[in-house]
């Protein structure tokens, strides 16, 4: 009885202990199913619609597609294998509302699908020796940065260097594959994230050879937007360690946090690298109990603006989501993120909070999501522009004339409103029938411009537009591609011909 | 290119003035002393020079709804050198101009034709005060179209065709008559680069009439 109320009371206290006006939602995604559900992952777009992709029972990757507030079973993902092992697997959004979902065969193949106007292209291999663990980056110019490891066989004999792979606007497929470890170490554990200049930075688990012994340090590295290394730090630094999963992101002001799990401590580290400086700065590790995380490593770090987030699995199995508190360089503990232990967790970021998906050691038919919701920063994002317009005209003299579409558009005030300054407009241009992939870019213009005329283009053409905003760091505004949004408008509209002579 | 063709037009309009201002083969070696009176019973001046103030309207409908105006009022310039039997070689030309504005930016277009004809004038009675006459000959024309400010091309080119007219001379004094005139001419092209609306066919015929003055010489 006693050990009853002192339960009761630690239950209370842990629940006082969360802020109160943290909101913690958790649902359980799939309902029904039998079997195992595993290795959940979360996206959401601009838009708001949200991806929520695993690994099914029947060793299939599946989704659930969120839209207008509503849940939907989207089955099996069109393509997907019949997995040997699928575990690690990432998916993102790009600016225009597409949702780029990877994963992994048993440490041999990955697999790329993309989900676009509301369906699937279905998952294809991607042509490469694939070895543990995978991470997808955006940049500014929806450039989708794929990081994974594969085995190369060097005269160490066969080790495992990080790769990274790219996947420009409009290609169906990542290319331009790159060694970026360069058959030096053994390499792999990646993470990745994309700072405001579209730097890449990777986080992975590098194995060192030293006094003929093998260690394993949580290593990160930049690339610039060209993908040429200038910046490489062993961070974890520590003779003999075991380091496991590092993750990596970086938040608005360019400073990067890395974490670890670290076997022999038993302790998930944490460091935080000033990209402006140069400077690097110890966080405090989570030395409770129940965050003690051995035998599990599953964490994600998640860059809010300047803030940073952290989701682990502690040694209990539970979830917990934290917050770093950049004045005392230490974490706080935010929200218990599930009601049960978990396998494995993700997160991402959603415009109003934060999402987390998970899958249940308790209940293994099924993976959640939870939810959860605090004075977060909201997602800063760039909006493009507002009511946009477009009328067909034609621009003639007797002998001579041409059909040109003819777009207005106000500012949008979000942008405004967010003291985002804008430098330069984007107008881009598609055919109704092509897909959102097949945006063509016509124009930049100066941020004060109201107006643009597309000339030239075929009488009969059924062109629709889409004017984005770019920021002064270049972030650029997403293409809201629905149909409905504001920065996209068709081509067939009024004909105001005043002086359109008559047929004979 | 139009400038030589407007100095091509005006150098063979002055070379056939020329040749018509020399005696034709039947009055060559004839005598003016020695001509019988009866078949000149009054020595016609051989030269006129006239001005006249014309409404011209194209056939193309296209054209003249394009520039919003079916008639054009214009002055011409003729000149006409008598040869025999009341028949004078006779030659004409105005500019027919029209202007509007294009279709979205509102960019000033001109359209400019250069009207000259040459032909041949019948006048079957000479009467005290009238002297009515038929005439037919051909069109010579070159038309442009200039558009300022714009990236739309400049458009010229040259179309040739036929005249019919009529009309009488008002003789007021023995070195000046008044006249009125119509004219009907038939001047067709097919365009080698269709319009906008698709046509390739561009009418520049049309009718023609008018009042002038002539100076008898």
């Amino acid at each position: 009885m006693k050990k009853f109320l002192s339960l009761i009371l630690l239950f209370a206290l842990s629940l006082g202990l969360q802020a109160a006006d943290v909101k913690v939602d958790i649902r359980k995604m799939t309902e029904g199913a039998t079997g195992n559900q595993r290795f959940p992952v979360i996206a959401e777009n601009a838009q708001g619609h949200r991806i929520y992709a695993y690994r099914g029972s029947d060793r299939y990757a599946h989704f659930y597609l969120y839209k207008n507030g509503t849940w939907s079973n989207g089955g099996r993902i069109p393509g997907s294998p019949q997995f040997d092992d699928y575990w690690y697997s990432d998916i993102v959004a790009d600016s225009t509302g597409t949702f780029h979902f990877v994963c992994e065969d048993a440490d041999s193949a990955m697999y790329y699908g993309y989900f676009e106007n509301g369906a699937w292209a279905p998952m294809r291999k991607i042509d490469m020796r694939h070895e543990a663990s995978l991470a997808l980056g955006v940049q500014s110019n929806d450039t989708i940065v794929l990081v994974s490891a594969m085995k190369t066989m060097s005269n160490k004999g066969l080790t495992k260097d990080v790769i990274l792979g790219t996947k420009l606007k409009g290609e169906k497929e990542f290319s331009r594959w790159k060694n970026i470890t360069d058959d030096v170490e053994s390499s792999t554990m990646v993470d990745v994230a994309i700072d405001a200049k579209d730097n890449v930075w990777i986080a992975y688990k590098g194995a060192y050879f030293k006094d003929g012994g093998e260690t394993l340090q949580a290593t990160l590295l930049g690339l610039n937007k060209s993908y040429e290394q200038f910046s490489w730090k062993n961070v974890s630094g520590q003779d003999n360690a075991w380091c496991w999963y590092p993750r990596v992101a970086v938040n608005s002001e360019g400073q990067v946090m890395v974490t670890w799990m670290m076997s022999q401590e038993q302790l998930y580290f944490y460091r935080l690298y000033d990209s402006n400086t140069d400077k690097w700065t110890e966080v405090k590790p989570l030395i409770s109990g129940p965050m003690r995380p051995w035998p599990t490593m599953y964490n994600k770090i998640l860059a809010r603006g300047t803030d940073f987030y952290w989701v682990g699995l502690g040694g209990d199995r539970y979830v917990r989501l934290y917050k770093y508190n950049a004045e005392k360089g230490e974490w706080s503990k935010l929200a218990d993120v599930s009601n049960a232990g978990a396998n494995w967790c993700s997160a991402t970021n959603a415009a109003d909070s934060i999402l987390i998906s998970w899958d249940s050691l308790a209940e293994p038919t099924s993976c959640f999501l939870t939810t959860v919701t605090a004075d977060f920063k909201p997602i800063i994002r760039i909006q493009p522009v507002a009511n946009l317009k477009v009328e067909k005209h034609v621009e003639r003299g007797f002998f001579h004339g041409y059909t040109l579409n003819a777009l207005t558009w106000e500012a949008n005030p979000i942008n405004s409103e967010n003291q985002i300054v804008i430098a330069a407009q984007r107008v881009y241009r598609k055919l109704r029938t092509e897909e959102a992939s097949q945006w063509v870019h016509l124009v930049e213009l100066a941020a004060d411009v109201r107006a643009y005329e597309d000339r030239n283009v075929p009488a009969g053409s059924d062109y629709v537009y889409a004017v984005t905003c770019v920021d002064d760091k270049g972030v650029e505004s997403p293409i809201i591609d629905d149909g409905q949004g504001a920065s996209t408008a068709a081509g067939t509209f009024e004909h105001r011909i005043d002086a359109e002579p008559k047929n004979r | 290119m139009r400038t030589s063709i407007t100095r091509t037009i005006a150098a063979g309009f002055i070379a056939l003035l020329l040749i018509g201002s020399a005696p034709w083969p039947a009055a060559a070696g004839q005598d003016e002393s020695t001509a019988p009176a009866t078949t000149e019973p009054q020595a016609q001046p051989r030269f006129r020079i006239g001005v006249y103030f014309e409404g011209s309207m194209l056939n193309d409908k296209n054209l003249t709804d394009f520039f919003g105006h079916s008639q054009r009022n214009l002055p011409g310039f003729e000149a006409s050198v008598h040869t025999l039997y009341n028949i004078d070689v006779w030659a004409s030309y105005r500019i027919y101009t029209d202007k509007t504005k294009t279709t979205f930016y509102g960019k000033e277009d001109k359209f400019k034709l250069n009207q000259a004809s040459l032909g041949l004038v019948y006048r079957p009675i000479v009467w005290k005060v009238f002297e009515p006459f038929v005439g037919a000959g051909f069109e010579i024309y070159s038309y442009s179209e200039k558009i300022e400010g714009t990236d739309l091309p400049a458009t010229s080119g040259n179309a040739f065709g036929f005249h019919f007219q009529g009309g009488t001379y008002v003789n007021i004094f023995k070195f000046l008559s008044g006249k009125l005139f119509f004219r009907l001419n038939g001047v067709k092209k097919t365009l080698a680069e269709a319009l906008p609306d698709g046509t390739t066919k561009l009418d520049l015929g049309g009718k023609e009439f008018g009042v002038g003055l002539v100076f008898k010489f």
